[in-house]
C-alpha cells in the first residue's frame, strides 16, 4: 500500500512539474491587468519562448503598483528589452547592481554622468565633450 | 486405492506422521520453515516472483526486503527532496532577476545606458 502511495505521488508531482513548465500561454490567455502591463509586447507575444512569457508575466505582476511615470516607462522600453540577447540582459543587470551598491552620492553622481554621456551620445555629440563616469566598484 | 476418500487419506497421513523418526520431522519443519519465508518474500515483491518464474532467483536473506524497501523509499523520497529544493532555488533566481529587471525597466536611467560597454 505505501508502495503504491508513494509511486502515486511521485507520479503526481512529476505531472504538475511538467504542466507548470510545459505549456506556454498564449495572448488571449493573459488577463486584463497583464494584458495592460504587457501590451508592447502583444503582437510578439506568441513568439516568445516559455520561460520569456512567465519572466514578463513575473514583471506584469508589479505594473498595477507603479506610478504612472514608471509604468510609461516599462511600456516605452518592455519591447526593446524583450529583443535584447540574454548576454546583454545580464550585462544589464550587472551593471545595474554594481551601481546600487555604490553610496548614494556616487551612484546619483555617476548617474548623472551616464545620464549626459548617454545623451551626448544621442545628439551625437563627443563623448570627450562630457566628464568622464566614476568608475564603478 | 480407488476407494480413498478424502478423509482417509487425512486420516492414513496422521497415522503414518506418527511412524516418522524424530530427525526427519526436523528436517520437515525446517523445509516447511524455509517455505514459508520464501513464500512471504515472493508475495510481498511481485517482481522478484515474476523473475524466479521466468529462472532468475534471488536469494534474499529473511528481513533484507524490509530493508530494501525502506532503503528504496527513502531514496525515491529524497529525490523528491532534492528535486523540489532545486525548483525553490530556480524559482527564488527567477524572482530576484525579475525584481532586477523591473528596476531597470523603471529607472531613470534608459535601459542603453545599461548594455554598454
Amino acid at each position: 500500500m505505501r508502495r503504491y502511495l508513494l509511486t502515486a505521488l511521485t507520479f503526481c508531482t512529476l505531472f504538475f512539474m511538467f504542466v507548470e513548465t510545459a505549456l506556454a500561454k498564449q495572448w488571449s490567455t493573459l488577463s486584463p491587468p497583464q494584458q495592460q502591463a504587457l501590451m508592447p509586447l502583444s503582437s510578439a507575444w506568441d513568439t516568445l519562448s516559455e520561460k520569456q512569457q512567465k519572466h514578463f508575466i513575473k514583471i506584469a505582476q508589479h505594473f498595477p503598483r507603479l506610478n504612472k511615470v514608471q509604468q510609461q516607462r516599462i511600456h516605452a522600453r518592455l519591447e526593446k528589452w524583450s529583443k535584447l540577447t540574454p548576454e546583454q540582459r545580464q550585462l544589464a543587470r550587472k551593471k545595474y547592481n554594481s551601481i546600487q551598491k555604490l553610496p548614494p552620492e556616487k551612484r546619483e553622481a555617476l548617474k548623472k554622468t551616464l545620464r549626459e554621456r548617454h545623451s551626448a551620445q544621442q545628439r551625437n555629440l563627443p563623448v570627450s565633450a562630457v566628464s568622464p563616469a566614476a568608475p564603478a566598484q | 486405492m480407488k476407494n480413498l476418500t478424502k478423509n482417509s487419506i487425512h486420516h492414513l497421513l496422521n497415522v503414518s506422521t506418527s511412524d516418522i523418526d524424530a530427525e526427519t520431522l526436523e528436517q520437515l519443519h525446517r523445509a516447511r520453515n524455509r517455505a514459508l519465508e520464501r513464500h512471504q518474500i515472493l508475495e510481498h515483491a511481485p517482481v522478484l516472483a515474476w523473475l524466479s518464474q521466468h529462472g532468475v532467483s534471488i536469494n534474499f536473506v529473511p528481513g533484507s526486503f524490509k530493508i530494501l524497501t525502506w532503503v528504496v523509499s527513502f531514496l525515491v523520497l529524497l529525490g523528491l527532496l532534492g528535486s523540489f529544493a532545486y525548483l525553490q532555488q530556480i524559482n527564488l533566481h527567477e524572482h530576484e532577476r525579475s525584481e532586477i529587471d523591473l528596476a531597470i525597466l523603471v529607472d531613470d536611467l534608459p535601459v542603453e545606458v545599461y548594455i554598454e560597454q
